[in-house]
């Protein structure tokens, strides 16, 4: 059995899940995360040259344990922090955080094992926009949109919509400042009050009026598990997220229609893994949200049939196998 | 300029000293926590190595809190907040 090469944080409990899962099944992992580079992983790689030069060779090693190249089968990559050169300058370490991005990074980046998710495939599938282009083309239903940092865009577009509009942060949902975190969630538009649009890009969409409840759909390696979200209150009917106490959760076939069109999407990004979110309407029809390349499951892998972790497990096992 | 910086994806976000008198239209009807600047900081989860797993002092494992409750951006301490979703995907080169 190979090993399993897992990139991530220290303290992501559903990187967690996912190690446990591969011990239990006893399948090696080795974990690690960027920002031990250079201090708390050390690496050796070498390319031998040559007309039959194969992959690159040599190990990595941590004060732990250590992994051959080569035995690395797969890849789980979630969400690893920066690379730390404590005690540089700041402008040697910005010569080293280069260096280690091109170096190490070009090693791992290049094994040529099955990724979930490779970073550069997961960076560029984190564009919302692009995410819709590409859901639209793949088959499955979008809403209108505007991404503006126009005021007079938004009006315009809301008479071109005929229906209310919600907004959605771009990029990171939360700004902290001394003493304060801010929280950012869906939430209707005023169009009287469109103060600060001029500061960046900024999300509107038609707000859905026939709402019949939302569905996260995890896909794991093509399969699609569909996890059906009621929610309870009226914060949470505009975004489930502000009130997690309100929401009841149950396992959904995904249809055969919108799972094809997921593989689709999936294929095109280069993703295997990813959190699909989807409003279902009072007619049945399934309308593309979001998906979310390093997207949240470990929240429902003990609220549905199916546990999320140990599928994850199962298709990096099967991988290394 | 590079869109999309493949490694790693994203750099923590910064803690600014006060917002200014403009401030970007996504943060109007933001959820607004305040943190008392005199209270002690609740333990992190400790990584153990051998186990390539995380769990806090009182040996709670870290995989507890993820299935209690979702960890969402403004969860408390045992469910921290989450910098994957909706996240910047990368820095601008």
């Amino acid at each position: 059995m190979r090993t399993v090469l897992v990139v991530d944080g220290p303290h992501e409990a559903a990187t967690d899940l996912i190690v446990q899962a591969l011990t239990d099944r006893a399948v090696p992992a080795f974990r690690m995360d960027t920002a031990q580079f250079p201090a708390e992983v050390e690496l050796s790689a070498h390319h031998r040259g040559g007309p039959a030069a194969g992959p690159w060779e040599g190990r990595l090693t941590t004060a732990c344990r250590s992994v051959d190249l080569a035995d690395i089968g797969a890849v789980y990559w979630n969400r690893p922090q920066q690379f730390e050169f404590p005690g540089l300058s700041v402008a040697d370490e910005h010569w080293a955080r280069g260096a280690a991005r091109i170096g190490l990074g070009g090693v791992l980046t290049g094994l040529p094992v099955p990724w979930m998710n490779h970073p550069s495939r997961a960076a560029a599938a984190e564009f919302k926009p692009e995410q819709l282009r590409v859901a639209a083309a793949a088959g499955l239903d979008t809403l209108p949109t505007l991404v503006t940092n126009s005021a007079e865009e938004v009006r315009r577009f809301a008479k071109e919509v005929g229906a209310p509009l919600i907004t959605k942060p771009l990029g990171i949902p939360y700004i902290a400042h001394t003493g304060q975190v801010e929280t950012m969630y869906t939430r209707r538009v005023d169009l009287d009050e469109l103060d600060g649009i001029e500061t960046s890009a900024h999300l509107f969409q038609e707000e859905v009026q026939d709402k019949a409840y939302e569905v996260r759909v995890i896909v794991i390696g093509g399969a699609c598990h569909g996890v059906r979200i009621d929610a309870g209150s009226t914060a949470a009917g505009l975004d489930w997220r502000t009130d997690y106490d309100a929401l009841t959760y149950s396992s959904v076939a995904v249809p055969c229609s919108v799972a094809a069109a997921i593989r689709t999407y999936m294929k095109w990004m280069g993703l295997t893994y990813a959190a699909h979110d989807f409003v279902v309407r009072t007619d049945g029809r399934w309308t593309f949200y979001e998906a979310n390349p390093s997207g949240q499951f470990a929240w429902l892998n003990e609220k549905v049939e199916f546990p999320l972790a140990d599928t994850i497990a199962d298709t990096l096992k099967g991988w290394c196998t | 300029m590079r869109i999309a910086a493949p490694f790693p994806l994203q750099t923590p976000a910064p803690v600014g000293a006060r917002p200014g008198p403009v401030r970007p239209y996504a943060v109007t009807g933001a959820r607004l926590q305040t943190a008392d600047p005199q209270a002690v900081p609740d333990p992190r989860p400790v990584y153990d190595p051998r186990t390539q797993t995380a769990a806090y002092a009182d040996g709670t494992p870290l995989t507890a809190m993820a299935t209690s409750k979702k960890t969402n951006p403004d969860g408390d301490t045992k469910n921290p907040p989450q910098h994957d979703e909706g996240a910047d995907p990368g820095v601008f080169e």
